[in-house]
């Protein structure tokens, strides 16, 4: 009797996934053999380089320092993500630049960040933010992994 | 001894104190900003109201003599509003650029809006825009719009310094600390004036943008740089060097000692400090070549017992020079034995002293002679510190073919003449008692722990001690 | 035309078949696992920028294999761990040989058949074969001198040993309805009709025996479920040692294996290459020989000889690939069994099945 239990069960077990099978089977020919655009794609996966997902707006992303009018870094180097930090990713310089405090150089080792926000939050001239959107920094070398913040070309 | 009860709880304080300082005493803390242990009190900030029984309004702790029968109340509804009251007002000018400010984690005024404060902003008027880097002195920046007046700066010069160098000029809202003409500050003991000040209008110019006070550690010595001994904190990063350059010696503070040097040490003490830690040796050289310790000791126990002539440093703890006479004065009966030190200097009535060296007090009661006073020539010798320089006579008197050990933290300017110099550690690397001017003894620990493994001149004198014990 | 040389060509287009469907096959197992689990699979794969949804992947595979480093552990009986993988790699290609892939073909004069052997005892030959291949997997566990190898080969050897019996006994029923054991004769047999309609199919002739088969052969396959001597999420099974191409001999053998299995049950449950109502010279009433469909309500179609051939030979493929594909659907959907499990279901509930279904068809055959 068990056992013709379990055999109804596995029975049932494969006409679940032959369903999915099939139906997704079909989808993807649809859509990808045919270039039909349905609704329904038959994958809950999304193809990562090429379609990216959308990131919410309040999600902690690559850093980024933010720049007054006239180019100069707002970070007056206060230290205060430097304390905050737990994983102690945070390495800040500041010089004295025409009688204000300026920094002169910060370095976030990506590779070392938790992604806490904690920096974010803590800065009181608002210079740190995690909004860039950027997720991707791939690299074969640790080097360039930290980023110099106030270096404002591409990388 | 009088009883007084604060916040309902009974106390017995000495007579002629505030209440502040009867509170202080009895571990109560009262928030102030113009009320300082080693200045008169002035009543100027507000800062530390309370509630006495009796009087009509709040009155300021800071100037309230205690008496018989006092009730104070400090933490009191009506206490904790005026203190809140009294912040607004302070913060009224003030342009809160505690990011900036190197003051921040030290501040009376962080300190107490964390705990009093935490109000929006009352006022609609526009902060009053001064300036906000003015070179005090040489070592010494004033920014305006941080300053609140407790005058404590003013009152330094007056009462310490006693030549009235600042002034308040103007009235109210306009009122600001100022030079006559603006002109700089000249005075051995100007540093304390950064200290004094509570909040950050008045900083260190050395200190400036260099490193937050928060990374900080403080250890407590005294000041080797003249004979009276000053207790001073060495403030050190707690555990990474944020610097660049691995400095450990940050910053000196003056520490506290009524009895020694209040709360206040000489610019010298503050910024020349530093110094003793420059032209460190580490290795053990032998006729210009380094050498190890078991080549070291067949060295030692070669030239230790022809050894004529020993000149002791006044650097040396006490410790150190009771161990050395024992051993060469007693065992090995060395007749000629003096101390040197750096040369003498100028003096003053407030705390600088003639005597440049901490401990020269305890060898002259130990009956070893000056250096000056020796008078034949020196074949062989052995030397603690490398002071030539500062007794140009000494090296008229070595004769030729002599051999010379000296045992110093620090490369000898004309090293060819040395012929073994040991390494030790410096005055921060090792503690010792010590003996001021007026016949004090001190103690203190090493602050720093040295960058390589060297001993200490006691380690060095003990090896010296076993090896000719053993023969 | 001569003899050696026909099945020299035979073996060698067969071979080329074996190995490009094995190729796919793994193509196949990810593709299929991944659209079962709502993925797309393998698509990374590109040349010259075009990656067509994975079609150069076994490429790939094969030369990530090739270009592994060929590590042989100090501690192993050298010349058995080498030789091990191949074994089982022969046995387990050698059962293609019996195979009839369609009916015999005119080319001329000479009459072809579509298989490369075609011997009496067909039937208990590709059985003999199949389990030949255990011994390259217990030698493999064995020679890599590791508890762990030895425990999956040993784990192998019972499993194979157990379900073997459960096997050959669901075969009994199928020999006792089939008329020789000579498997074009088998196909044959299947494509005529019982009371005019009804295909003589295996699956239709012997239900139970088709079940006992398909399950008691995927145990013989060493696939999940039964993938006990595997085990890739327990670190035992009887390639522990194995890397790089040898690795992938192994991993090949899976495939072939149950390439095997689906063209085996294809030709024993599924007719072979037999399509309902086509038949190829059929002699008619009226004299005449007659190629094409003749479905059972009287309707006539008639096709070209070679057409018929071509149709039937394309039948079979299809046929292949449908049980392959549902072999990977029972894979990628059972959990694995735990060993008593197995035991027991091989023991207790196949083979009494098995012997229940020779009596229930000896009782049937001798009545009709």
């Amino acid at each position: 009797m068990k056992g013709f239990l379990y055999f109804f069960e596995t029975i049932k077990g494969l006409l679940v996934t032959g369903k999915h099978l099939i139906v997704n089977f079909f989808f993807h020919t649809i859509n990808y053999i045919f270039r039909i655009k349905t609704k329904r794609r038959g994958s809950v996966t999304t193809q990562y380089p090429e379609e990216k997902r959308e990131i919410p707006p309040r999600y902690r992303t690559k850093h980024r320092m933010m720049f007054n009018e006239e180019g100069t870094p707002r970070c007056v180097g206060c230290m205060l993500c430097v304390t905050v930090c737990p994983s102690d990713c945070i390495f800040v310089k500041a010089e004295e630049i025409e009688g204000k405090k300026i920094a002169t150089e910060f370095i976030i080792h990506v590779n070392r960040c938790a992604f806490c926000g904690y920096c974010v939050e803590v800065c009181p001239e608002d210079a740190i933010r995690m909004d860039s959107g950027k997720l991707d920094f791939v690299s074969d070398s640790q080097k360039n992994l930290s980023l110099n913040l106030l270096f404002k070309g591409k990388k | 001894m009088i009883k007084i009860k604060i916040n309902d709880k009974e106390y017995s304080v000495k007579e002629g104190l505030t209440v502040l300082q009867a509170a202080e005493e009895v571990g109560i803390e009262i928030p102030h900003f113009c009320a300082h242990e080693y200045l008169k009190p002035a009543g100027l900030c507000r800062m530390c109201l309370v509630e006495i029984k009796g009087a009509r309004k709040l009155q300021t702790s800071c100037t309230t003599p205690v008496k018989e029968g006092l009730e104070v109340w400090t933490e009191s509804e009506a206490v904790v509003k005026a203190r809140e009251e009294v912040l607004k007002l302070h913060f009224a000018n003030h342009p809160i650029d505690c990011p900036e400010c190197d003051q921040a984690g030290e501040c009376s005024l962080q300190e107490y809006y964390d705990k009093y404060g935490f109000y929006d902003n009352p006022y609609i008027i526009k902060k009053e825009k001064r300036e906000k880097d003015m070179e005090l002195s040489d070592n010494l920046i004033l920014d305006r719009e941080r300053c609140i007046l407790c005058l404590r700066c003013v009152r330094f010069t007056e009462e310490i310094l006693g030549d009235k160098q600042l002034f308040v000029y103007e009235r109210g809202n306009k009122s600001y600390i100022s030079t006559y003409k603006g002109e700089k500050i000249i005075s051995d003991y100007s540093g304390n004036i950064a200290e004094i000040c509570p909040v950050g209008a008045i900083t260190d110019k050395s200190f400036r943008f260099k490193i937050r006070s928060w990374f900080l550690e403080k250890r407590e010595t005294i000041c080797p740089l003249c004979s009276r001994g000053c207790n001073i904190y060495i403030e050190t990063p707690k555990d990474k060097p944020y610097l660049d350059n691995y400095e450990r010696l940050i910053r000196v503070k003056s520490g506290d000692n009524g009895e020694i040097n209040k709360s206040f040490i000489c610019d010298t003490g503050r910024y020349k400090l530093a110094e003793i830690e420059k032209r460190r040796n580490y290795k053990a050289i032998y006729e210009m070549q380094n050498v190890n310790w078991v080549r070291i000791k067949k060295i030692l126990l070669e030239h230790i017992v022809t050894l004529d002539t020993i000149i002791l440093s006044s650097w040396l703890s006490n410790e150190e020079i009771d161990l050395a006479l024992s051993v060469f004065r007693d065992y090995l009966n060395i007749k000629n034995i003096f101390y040197w030190g750096r040369k003498d200097g100028e003096e003053d009535n407030i705390l600088i002293r003639k005597d440049k060296n901490p401990n020269t007090t305890y060898l002259i009661e130990k009956k070893v002679k000056n250096i000056d006073s020796i008078d034949s020539r020196i074949s062989n010798l052995l030397v603690f510190g490398d002071f030539f320089e500062d007794n140009p006579s000494v090296k008229e008197m070595i004769g030729e073919n002599s051999f010379i050990m000296m045992i110093s933290p620090y490369l000898p300017r004309d090293i060819g003449k040395i012929n073994l110099l040991l390494p030790v550690t410096n005055f921060l690397e090792k503690g010792g008692n010590w003996t001021n001017y007026e016949g004090r003894g001190q103690t203190t620990k090493p602050v720093f722990n040295p960058k390589e493994e060297i001993k200490t001149e006691f380690e060095i004198l003990q090896i010296i001690d076993s090896l000719l014990r053993k023969e | 035309m001569n003899y050696t040389l026909l099945v020299l060509i035979k073996i060698i287009v067969l071979f080329a078949w074996l190995m490009i469907f094995a190729l796919y096959a793994t193509l196949a197992e990810r593709k299929v696992s991944a659209v079962i689990q709502d993925r797309h699979g393998a698509n990374r794969a590109k040349i010259l920028g075009i990656s067509s949804f994975g079609i150069f992947q076994p490429f790939a595979d094969a030369l990530k294999m090739l270009f592994k480093e060929d590590y042989i552990p100090p501690f192993t009986d050298k010349f058995m761990f080498k030789f091990a993988p191949v074994i089982t790699f022969f046995f387990s290609a050698l059962v293609i040989i019996a195979i009839p892939f369609g009916e015999p073909v005119k080319i001329g004069k000479e009459i072809i058949k579509l298989q490369v052997i075609d011997p009496d005892i067909a039937l208990l030959l590709i059985f003999a074969l199949s389990s030949m291949s255990i011994y390259g997997i217990i030698l493999g566990g064995w020679s890599s001198n590791n508890k762990y190898s030895f425990l999956g080969g040993m784990r192998a050897t019972s499993q194979i040993v157990s379900y073997e019996v459960a096997l050959i006994l669901s075969i009994i029923g199928l020999i006792m309805v089939y008329p020789s054991l000579r498997l074009s004769e088998i196909v044959n047999y299947q494509s005529t009709l019982l009371w005019g309609w009804i295909p003589k199919w295996g699956i239709l002739l012997q239900p139970l025996a088709f079940i006992i088969f398909i399950i008691a052969a995927i145990a013989e396959t060493k696939r999940a479920p039964f993938d006990l001597p595997e085990s890739e999420s327990e670190i035992i099974g009887f390639f522990l040692e194995y890397s790089g191409i040898r690795f992938g001999v192994y991993m090949l053998t899976d495939f072939v294996e149950t390439i095997m299995l689906s063209l085996i049950i294809t030709t024993l449950f599924f007719g072979g290459w037999n399509i309902p109502y086509l038949f190829s010279g059929l002699k008619l009433s009226n004299g005449t020989i007659f190629s094409g469909f003749v479905f059972p309500w009287g309707k006539q179609l008639a096709i070209s000889i070679n057409w018929v051939s071509i149709l039937q030979i394309i039948a079979f493929q299809i046929k292949t690939v449908i049980v392959f594909v549902f072999l990977l659907l029972v894979r990628w959907t059972f959990p694995r069994l735990r060993f008593d499990q197995l035991m027991e279901l091989g023991w207790k509930s196949l083979i009494p099945l098995a012997l229940f279904n020779i009596v229930v068809t000896a009782i049937i055959i001798a009545i009709v």
